[in-house]
């Protein structure tokens, strides 16, 4: 089978189901975000689909296939080593896609900075090792199983059918919440703060509630009685960091330099 | 193969196809007096599925036999294919433009200015017309379309582009029926029913005069619009419906006039 099939496959199925893992892990498991007792739907995009976990599932599915011949004579510390790499990769997806968000759009999807040893925020290590129990998850009950979907799909083709619908869809909800995250951006940058985003979200839950407006579990950026910008103006301490960027720090300096020739 | 995607793959391809030769017709043939490149149907994208359905259709008749005609003279075959063609396009025609004068209140073309339309939504005319693309479609592109249909046999992981297709249509339909319930509401309001095209112009009229941005596909995204000059969407019915609407039939508006006479 067409090597890109599987490719789409897994980036669908794990982006899907990574959603479903955050949204309840965000509602019942997550020690800070338990408490606010709400349910946000995780991550940028506005439809059920996180690329990180699809990302991630690629990655598991080829770590998954790795065997190291030098632990042979002990299967247990095999498995245990190949856990650990795939946590690292999992880590490592992590890592990057916080840091493009935050310093590409100004967004911050996940905060992990009360954690114990956060690299800024974006990862820790108690992260890591629930990281480290999904991958073990992975690698003993599901990846069998993706390996039978995937014959069953190779003698099924026409299935790749289903798997254009999601990507149909993703390319509409890309475009709609690219388009939205470009203008939270604009008015961060205005405003000078990185936008918490999942605070950003609960906060306009609240006020939804409190203007006793319809709720979405998908559509949660706007409100029907609100402006954004008046959200900004209004509530911004509750989902606002103060960071300068580093290009900001350098223009300033740049200004201060100006200023001072003249 | 599976039929439902021999199905399924028509009606994309159909729809994408008619929505350029719809597009093309109207800017240099029906409405070329306008001058103006709008984008044709009530959907967002480039895809017309009154043409997807033709197409589904025009693909079943084309391999209807006549045994006995044949033998006599297979040309009277086809021809009569041709005429079964040019019917069931205009009863696809008539059907679509009944469901939306009378679900959402929208007329998407108007042929009332032609001899002899039937509620201007069919005439003879553009019968002739469907008559056209059938023969063009029997004679020139089935052949076309079987060979793809076998390739698309042997090349089942293909389907993926059509489901992409269909992902990105049904969030078009599910975009395009909410503004098309906005105008319908209005349509109420005013007891009109809304020429869609020219809504278009004149949004478009409306741009050019703001000195705005033309939004092809998003035709109704006015924002901007709004921003700079007190337009609304409310206050552009109000001033202007007689520019792109029809009074409602004749029936409702007795209707009413006899409940105003009752109280």
């Amino acid at each position: 089978m067409n090597k890109l099939v599987i490719l789409l496959f897994l980036f669908a199925v794990g982006s899907s189901m990574g959603w479903g893992i955050e949204l309840f892990f965000r509602r019942f498991l997550d020690p800070v975000e338990r408490k606010k007792k709400k349910w946000v739907n995780p991550g940028f995009l506005t439809g059920p689909c996180l690329p990180v976990y699809g990302f991630g599932l690629i990655l598991l599915y080829a770590l998954g296939h790795i065997e190291l011949p030098m632990l042979d004579s002990n299967p247990f510390l095999q498995k245990l080593c190949i856990f650990l790499l795939m946590a690292l990769a999992m880590t490592s997806v992590e890592f990057i896609s916080g840091m493009i968000f935050i310093h590409g759009m100004h967004l911050q999807l996940w905060d992990y900075t009360p954690y114990w040893g956060n690299i800024k925020g974006v990862i820790c290590p108690l992260f890591s090792l629930f990281w480290y129990a999904l991958a073990a998850f992975y690698y003993l009950c599901m990846h069998p199983r993706i390996l039978t979907a995937l014959d069953w799909l190779s003698r099924n083709l026409v299935f790749t059918w289903f798997i254009g619908w999601f990507y149909g869809i993703l390319t509409i909800d890309l475009i709609y919440s690219f388009n939205v995250a470009g203008r939270l951006k604009a008015m961060a940058d205005e405003y000078g703060i990185i936008i918490k985003y999942g605070a950003f979200k609960s906060k306009i839950l609240d006020l939804q509630m409190e203007a006793k407006e319809r709720t979405s579990l998908f559509v949660q950026t706007r409100m029907r009685t609100v402006s954004v910008r008046d959200i900004f103006e209004q509530h911004r301490e509750n989902f606002s960091i103060r960071i300068p960027h580093p290009i900001d720090a350098i223009k300033t300096k740049v200004k201060e330099h100006k200023e001072n020739h003249e | 193969m599976n039929s439902i995607l021999i199905y399924l793959f028509l009606f994309s391809v159909g729809s994408l196809i008619g929505w350029c030769i719809e597009l093309f017709f109207r800017r240099f043939v029906s409405n070329r007096a306008t001058k103006k490149w709008v984008n044709p149907g009530f959907l967002t994208g480039p895809w017309l599925p009154l043409y997807g359905s033709g197409q589904c259709v025009l693909y079943a008749m084309a391999s209807i036999h006549f045994p006995a005609i044949a033998e006599k003279n297979p040309l009277y075959e086809k021809l009569l294919i041709i005429l079964f063609m040019a019917i069931a396009m205009t009863v696809i025609e008539y059907i679509t433009g009944l469901i939306f004068i009378k679900g959402m209140h929208v007329m998407l073309w108007d042929y009332s200015n032609r001899k002899w339309n039937i509620q201007g939504i069919i005439c003879p005319i553009f019968s002739l017309f469907w008559g056209i693309l059938g023969a063009a479609y029997y004679i020139l592109i089935h052949p076309h379309v079987l060979s793809a249909l076998d390739w698309l046999s042997r090349n089942l992981a293909f389907s993926f582009f059509i489901g992409l297709f269909y992902g990105i249509f049904i969030m078009d339909c599910v975009y395009s029926f909410h503004l098309v319930a906005k105008i319908k509401a209005f349509a109420d309001e005013y007891e009109i029913i809304v020429k869609y095209n020219e809504l278009k112009e004149h949004l478009i009229d409306l741009r050019t005069e703001a000195e705005e941005k033309q939004h092809f596909f998003f035709f109704f995204n006015m924002q901007r619009i709004k921003k700079k000059t007190p337009f609304d969407i409310h206050q552009i019915y109000a001033e202007n419906k007689e520019r792109f609407s029809v009074s409602r039939l004749k029936e409702k508006i007795s209707e009413s006039l006899e409940s105003k006479h009752s109280k």
